[in-house]
């Protein structure tokens, strides 16, 4: 059985990551685990078909050497193969021995709209902001964000009531992109977009009277030094991500690399009978 | 004499189920104009047709967020605007720029980031690729 302690962290990091469900500390559902596992097997496959990742792809491929994920440096037990110790980028000083040094680190998260309804049955937004500590003031890359969802809608008469493209969970999950520059700079997708990043936002409206349900987004945050953007992830100018990068398929660095900060938000609301307000929206958001 | 009746952003859909004739004068079908301001007169870009679902989805739906759109700074100028309409209803969107980091110009048709309509949003780097950028997704087909 594997066991997470809490790992050294900057301040900065230790501030976003406090904002995080706690780790699993039984070898339960935590994320970090459940990530190390499905990533070593999708970089094991990503390294055998020659670099994307592609279902179905063996293992035993031959020249291939088993690419695992990194874990917390303090990271309590044995490591499966491939696994590595590794450290945040922003670890101030050399990793203790045995460990690496992640290209990733958790950047800082600024709420700029806390989470907040929008309306009585369902409508929400929440908006937070990224930034770069000055410890990684010199550094470039990608700050890359995993959004997961749940949605469960019902009418007055407990019918499911169909969901929207950005409630439907055969949307998720999606990776999206803010590149970072040498300077603290965050941009809106590429740098090349000269658009200044100002804060990644959930928003939604809701299901109107007669309805009643709860919405959960469940995102993992994390910037990487040196990201390179895969191949598919790109700009689509339409939802949900807009003018980021964007896929549905998970880039490599990122399930390779330590666990980011969770960055989530569940909104919950009940309007029936139609015509009534039982239950208004509620929010609750992380951070 | 009687004042001009009251609109209703709905009501040139209401064509009993039938297709509205694009020769119409009544009922003209949805289009666009791009508006270029210059200095002492505003051209006509480009202009083109719109099917009414795309009229609707750009312009007067709402659009849901769950990463970011851009946000011109201080330093962005307007430059033009986009026109649509459906015959009762106007929707404009401006057009903005702004310097990129490497020196050139990014152009941006987008009116708003906090998911009120109009859902449209194009980045592009020069005026033309702005154009073809806006004809593609506004295409009847589209």
């Amino acid at each position: 059985m594997r066991t997470f302690t809490s790992r050294p962290a900057a301040d900065h990091q230790r501030s976003a990551a406090d904002s995080a469900p706690p780790r699993s500390s039984a070898g339960g559902p935590g994320l970090g685990r459940a990530l190390g596992n499905d990533a070593a097997r999708r970089l094991w496959e990503s390294a055998a078909a020659g670099g994307e990742t592609l279902a179905g792809a063996q293992g035993d491929a031959e020249g291939v050497l088993p690419m695992g994920a990194e874990v917390p440096a303090d990271f309590v037990g044995p490591l499966k193969s491939g696994d590595t110790r590794a450290v945040p980028h922003d670890f101030a000083g050399a990793p203790p021995v045995g460990a690496i040094r992640s290209a990733a680190f958790i950047p800082t998260m600024s709420v700029v709209t806390p989470g907040r309804p929008v309306d009585d049955c369902g409508g929400y937004e929440y908006k937070v902001r990224w930034g770069i500590p000055a410890s990684e003031s010199a550094s470039a890359g990608w700050i890359v964000q995993k959004v997961d969802q749940s949605f469960e809608a019902k009418d007055c008469d407990e019918r499911r009531v169909a969901p929207r493209a950005f409630d439907d969970s055969a949307n998720y999950p999606y990776w999206e992109a803010w590149e970072f520059t040498a300077g603290q700079h965050v941009w809106v997708g590429p740098a090349s977009s000269g658009s200044a990043h100002s804060g990644d936002t959930f928003s939604n409206a809701g299901y109107g009277p007669g309805t009643k349900g709860k919405k959960t987004m469940t995102a993992e945050v994390k910037a990487i030094v040196g990201f390179t953007l895969p191949v598919g992830m790109t700009v689509r100018g339409a939802e949900p991500a807009w003018a980021l990068p964007y896929t549905r398929t998970e880039p490599a660095q990122f399930a390779g690399t330590l666990r980011g900060a969770a960055h989530t938000l569940t909104a919950e609301w009940n309007c029936c009978p139609s015509g009534t307000v039982t239950k208004r929206t509620t929010v609750v958001a992380n951070p | 004499m009687e004042l001009l009746p009251q609109r209703h952003r709905h009501e040139a859909d209401d064509s009993g189920g039938q297709p509205v004739s694009p020769t119409d004068p009544a009922t003209p079908p949805p289009h666009y104009a791009v508006i270029t301001f210059t200095a002492g007169q505003s051209v006509i870009t480009t202009q083109g047709p719109l099917s009414p679902k795309t009229f609707h989805h750009q312009f007067l739906d709402r659009y849901e967020l769950g990463g970011e759109r851009h946000h011109p700074g201080p330093a962005s100028i307007l430059h033009g605007a986009l026109l649509a309409t459906d015959g009762t209803t106007v929707v404009s969107v401006p057009i903005v720029t702004w310097p990129a980091p490497d020196g050139t110009t990014r152009f941006l048709c987008q009116a708003t980031d906090d998911g009120t309509p109009p859902a449209l949003s194009v980045l592009a780097s020069s005026e033309s690729a702005l154009l073809a950028d806006l004809a593609a997704r506004l295409r009847p087909s589209a």
